[in-house]
């Protein structure tokens, strides 16, 4: 049995180094915390930003971005831009270059700097 | 960082001190395995009873790092006290020296296996030092609105997670949140070495609790066989990196059915104490649903740890018979 132990946890091992190897960053909070790092110098810590990003609520990758977005920024609260009042900053999270100025214009926003990495800090217009 | 490992090691001594306190004479194995056990219940009991006290703090608005260093010094002075006050003499229990001879064979294997399960840990958790979903959805970042100030609103807002269904369960307990935000209050950043450290003391204290809780009753063999098929166990490896709640609640469930198991031997007001204070806590680590049905996850731990204990069970049911909710 011992020997049969060891073989479990010899393939445990090895499916752990397999996927870390496979999937280093699964959830992408090490890049959201890289990306997010000028955009939280700028912003004190009780800070509330608006959420604005080209990714469909849809997709699974949608919730995914914006927890790691989320766990990056904290203790600043990202709100989504659902209705509620809106913060006087917002976040810009783009999966790839665009006209960034398009995609905040209708929620009242305006670009204040471009962060880089597909990180946008939009102020309220 | 000093103050982080001080705070740290400030709440596992005041738990063990408190579970020496309650269980002292408890158990009638030999004295690693009652040792094991109550360094075990102390990993409940000290960061179980700082987590109380830290949201404690959060709330009346003084969990600062001062706050949080004098709060945690005064758990062990207390804690101490009332080891130093209640532990009865006791003595030392006979051994049995009959043992077979092939058990080096065992410990070798045992060792091994300890050995492939820290590094699975280490490859898991320097590919993602955040842990795994939940510890960034749910567990780590309401530490990180908890240790900051005024801020901890912020972890049973409904808000969080952008109030997304299911994102980031606002209403789940506080136990292993305010625990890393006392540590990280008293470094006084986000390191991530404490999550990582938390998640594996948890799996290690539940590793040889089960281990030392089957010695105490049974044998130190079977103590090992057990604690080995749980080495052999994938997903119990796979969630030592994962810094979620889940480990240590199933460590507070396995410590409440350790000392009730041991209160049927030598019940005491110590021990029972010790086995409420094990189930209590064990719902502050996580309650399932706990908005819509706030009731059921403390109940069924209940049921379960009594149910478990007395050996009840439920009446067969008719092949018919629908599963019950």
């Amino acid at each position: 049995m011992g020997v049969l132990v060891v073989f479990g946890a010899l393939n445990s091992y090895q499916g752990a180094k397999g996927y870390s190897a496979q999937f280093p960053d699964a959830y992408g909070v090490a890049a959201a915390e890289s990306r997010f790092a000028p955009l939280i110098a700028r912003i004190p810590p009780g800070g509330e930003l608006g959420y604005i990003t080209d990714l469909n609520p849809s997709q699974p990758a949608y919730s995914a971005a914006f927890l790691a977005a989320q766990y990056a920024v904290a203790p600043r609260l990202l709100t989504l831009l659902d209705g509620r009042p809106a913060p006087e900053w917002a976040a810009g999270n783009f999966s790839k270059p665009q006209d960034y100025a398009a995609a905040g214009a209708p929620l009242g926003y305006g670009v204040t700097a471009d962060l880089g990495n597909g990180v946008v800090l939009f102020h309220r217009k | 960082m000093i103050a982080e490992i001080l705070t740290f090691a400030a709440c596992l001594g005041s738990g063990w001190f408190l579970a020496r306190a309650l269980t002292a004479g408890a158990f009638k194995g030999p004295r690693w395995s009652s040792l094991v056990v109550e360094l075990a219940a102390g990993v409940v009991f000290g960061p179980g009873l700082a987590s109380v006290i830290y949201f404690a703090l959060a709330v009346a608005g003084a969990a600062t790092r001062a706050g949080v260093v004098a709060a945690t010094a005064a758990q062990l002075v207390v804690c101490a006290g009332i080891w130093w006050r209640l532990t009865p003499g006791m003595k030392p229990s006979p051994s049995s020296s009959k043992t077979p001879a092939w058990t080096w064979a065992l410990y070798i294997c045992a060792g091994a296996a300890l050995i492939l399960f820290l590094l699975d840990f280490q490859a898991a958790t320097s590919a993602n030092p955040n842990g795994d979903w939940d510890a960034m959805a749910v567990w780590n970042v309401r530490a990180r609105f908890l240790a900051s100030g005024d801020l901890w609103r912020r972890a049973v807002s409904p808000q969080m997670g952008g109030g997304m269904a299911g994102a980031a369960h606002p209403g789940y307990p506080l136990f292993l949140s305010a625990f890393l935000a006392l540590q990280w209050t008293a470094a006084g950043g986000f390191d991530s070495i404490v999550p990582m450290a938390a998640s594996l003391l948890f799996a290690l204290a539940a590793l040889g609790l089960l281990g030392a809780g089957v010695a105490v009753r049974k044998s130190a063999l079977l103590g090992l066989l057990a604690s080995l098929i749980l080495l052999a166990s994938d997903v119990f490896v796979s969630q030592a990196a994962a810094q979620y709640s889940d480990l240590l609640q199933g460590l507070a469930f396995l410590g409440a059915l350790v000392l009730l198991e041991s209160a049927d031997v030598t019940p005491s007001p110590r021990l029972f104490a010790a086995i409420g204070l094990t189930a209590g806590l064990s719902a502050w680590i996580k309650t399932r649903d706990s908005y819509s049905r706030p009731q059921r996850s403390p109940s069924r731990c209940g049921a379960f740890v009594l149910g478990a204990r007395f050996g009840w069970r439920s009446e067969p049911r008719p092949a018919c018979s629908l599963p019950l909710p």
